[in-house]
């Protein structure tokens, strides 16, 4: 279970969490959602040690990461697929992967290699490009199969949809309930409803930094009010 | 046959162009390119730091001086045979690299280059400071007698020019392993992102630091090398001036590819080498043709090749 329990994160005098608190349970999609600025992708990365936090704590399957650096939160097994993507742009697809299972120390890489690939065939295609010249989509397969290098056991996905095309949209969500049937953990950070209820367990909403209801997605299917009341939809 | 056999026979290929070279070139170019793969040497160094990891230094000609003063004083003070004087100043170099390392790679991108700057000026200082040992400004001159290694003079231009490509081919060729170990990939990988490097679990401190170390301990190489084939140790070659020439021609070469350097140097040298004969205004010409160059192929003579041909360049 990756657990953040009561964080405070603060950008110096502006607090962005406060006491805010999420489960993440393995095999299971876990949906962050709120309005811009709420605190969602400052919530990713306090998880990923990209943020100090000044009060609570965040755990791991009982182990604390809170004052581990992010090289180490992504060693233990949390792999990160940050908004915007974050290539590295001048490197081929190939060697983008490489980098990816290198972090591992090398171990079974021609195996990852082979299922990362055999998961986004289309970079097999793509492998001696150089990740600049790759679409939107593709760059965002690429920045997902470079996180699943990592065989992780929780992954955290930053609006992985945006701006995609709805062919792209259907790949991204099959990886992550491929992801999902493999007990991976994942947290996703997502705007678009239907891509969220399409593809994720429960919701947890944010507002101002501040955990709020915690509600499965048949739930909401039932009752939209809460996506009217925390996201404007 | 495949990029790195095509890589490796191109980087071979070179050294034995240069290795045949020392028979065929009239004196005037033949002692120009001795001189040309020392700098060289410097500028492989200043490219792993730069063109490799993204960390731009100001303040590298205090690792050429650390190898130069740590080789030439251990020669006049001490008199230590070449041999030793060279590993001295190579050490020199490792050591001030792993201090100014651990204590620089604190900062970044700005406040980086103005703390390696910082850090060069002292050593400068120090150099202007101890003249009693260093003789300051005017520098010394290394005796013929105090240059022989094993029998093998130098001063003598054959020599001394294999002995140039000696170290030339050493570091070029350790580059080029460097490059392509996994260890290399991780240092490009900072360079292009180093908050992605950082989430996928690479400790980017310790890379940055062994760069900045193996980077230093190169241009002290360079440093040493130069002292001991010229025969002079000057306390110029720590000023702010040889802090800017590797940056100018890894620049000029291309930034991040093995044989940029090189290029970049022999390119400078001889434009500065030409224009001087025609102007005294020679340092303009060469400023006009630097911005050109940088106005049309940005990444330097190699990285605009690799760019359009030869993707494989590493």
């Amino acid at each position: 279970m990756l657990a953040l329990e009561n964080i405070d994160v603060s950008y110096g005098n502006a607090q962005v969490l406060r006491g805010f608190s999420l489960l993440v349970a393995p095999g299971e999609i876990t949906c962050l959602m709120g309005r811009n600025g709420a605190g969602k992708t400052t919530a990713m990365k306090a998880i990923m040690g990209l943020l100090p936090l000044a009060g609570g704590q965040i755990t791991m399957d009982g182990k604390n990461l809170s004052d581990l650096p992010a090289h180490k939160v992504a060693s233990m097994g949390i792999g990160y697929v940050p908004q915007g993507r974050r290539l590295f742009s001048e490197l081929t697809v190939m060697q983008n992967i490489e980098i990816g299972l290198m972090a591992r120390g090398g171990a079974n890489s021609a195996e990852i290699r082979a299922e990362v690939l055999d998961i986004f065939p289309r970079l097999r295609e793509r492998r001696d490009q150089r990740a600049q010249t790759l679409s939107g989509g593709e760059q965002q397969m690429l920045a997902t199969a470079r996180a699943l290098c990592l065989r992780p056991d929780y992954l955290l996905l930053d609006e992985p949809t945006e701006g995609l095309q709805p062919s792209m949209i259907a790949s991204i969500r099959k990886v992550a309930l491929q992801m999902k049937n493999k007990g991976v953990g994942v947290l996703l950070v997502e705007q678009r409803v239907e891509a969220v209820l399409s593809m994720a367990d429960k919701v947890a909403f944010i507002e101002n930094g501040e955990a709020k209801e915690v509600v499965s997605v048949k739930e909401l299917r039932r009752d939209t009010a809460l996506l009217q009341r925390y996201v404007g939809v | 046959m495949t990029d790195m056999t095509k890589s490796l026979s191109l980087h071979l290929g070179l050294i034995a162009l240069l290795l045949s070279l020392n028979w065929l070139l009239p004196s005037y170019h033949h002692g120009n390119l001795a001189r040309i793969m020392v700098l060289a040497i410097y500028a492989i160094g200043y490219n792993v730091a730069f063109g490799y990891t993204g960390l731009l230094s100001l303040g590298h000609a205090m690792f050429f001086a650390a190898g130069m003063y740590g080789m030439a004083l251990t020669v006049r003070h001490l008199g230590w045979s070449p041999a030793p004087a060279l590993i001295a100043g190579i050490l020199s170099g490792f050591v001030l690299s792993v201090i100014v390392g651990l204590l620089a790679l604190r900062t970044s991108g700005v406040a980086f280059m103005i703390v390696t700057l910082m850090f060069a000026q002292s050593v400068f200082l120090i150099i202007l400071y101890f003249t009693e040992y260093t003789r300051g400004d005017e520098g010394f001159v290394i005796q013929q007698a105090q240059r022989v290694m094993g029998g093998i003079d130098l001063s003598e231009a054959h020599n001394r020019y294999l002995a140039a490509l000696l170290g030339f081919g050493v570091c070029l060729m350790l580059t080029w392993f460097l490059v392509g170990h996994p260890f290399g990939k991780t240092l490009i990988a900072i360079r292009e992102n180093e908050e992605r490097a950082r989430m996928l679990g690479y400790n980017v401190y310790l890379h940055k630091l062994g760069a900045v170390v193996i980077s230093g301990t190169i241009s002290a190489t360079a440093g040493a090398l130069y002292g001991l084939l010229f025969g002079y140790a000057g306390a110029t070659f720590a000023t702010v001036q040889y802090s800017i020439f590797p940056l100018l021609w890894v620049l000029l070469g291309g930034a991040g590819t093995l044989l940029g350097p090189f290029v970049g140097t022999l390119f400078m040298f001889y434009l500065i080498d030409f224009t001087s004969e025609i102007t005294t205004a020679y340092m303009l010409v060469a400023g006009v043709a630097l911005v050109l160059l940088t106005l049309f192929a940005p990444q330097g003579f190699m990285g605009e090749l690799r760019k359009r041909a030869l993707g494989w360049l590493p």
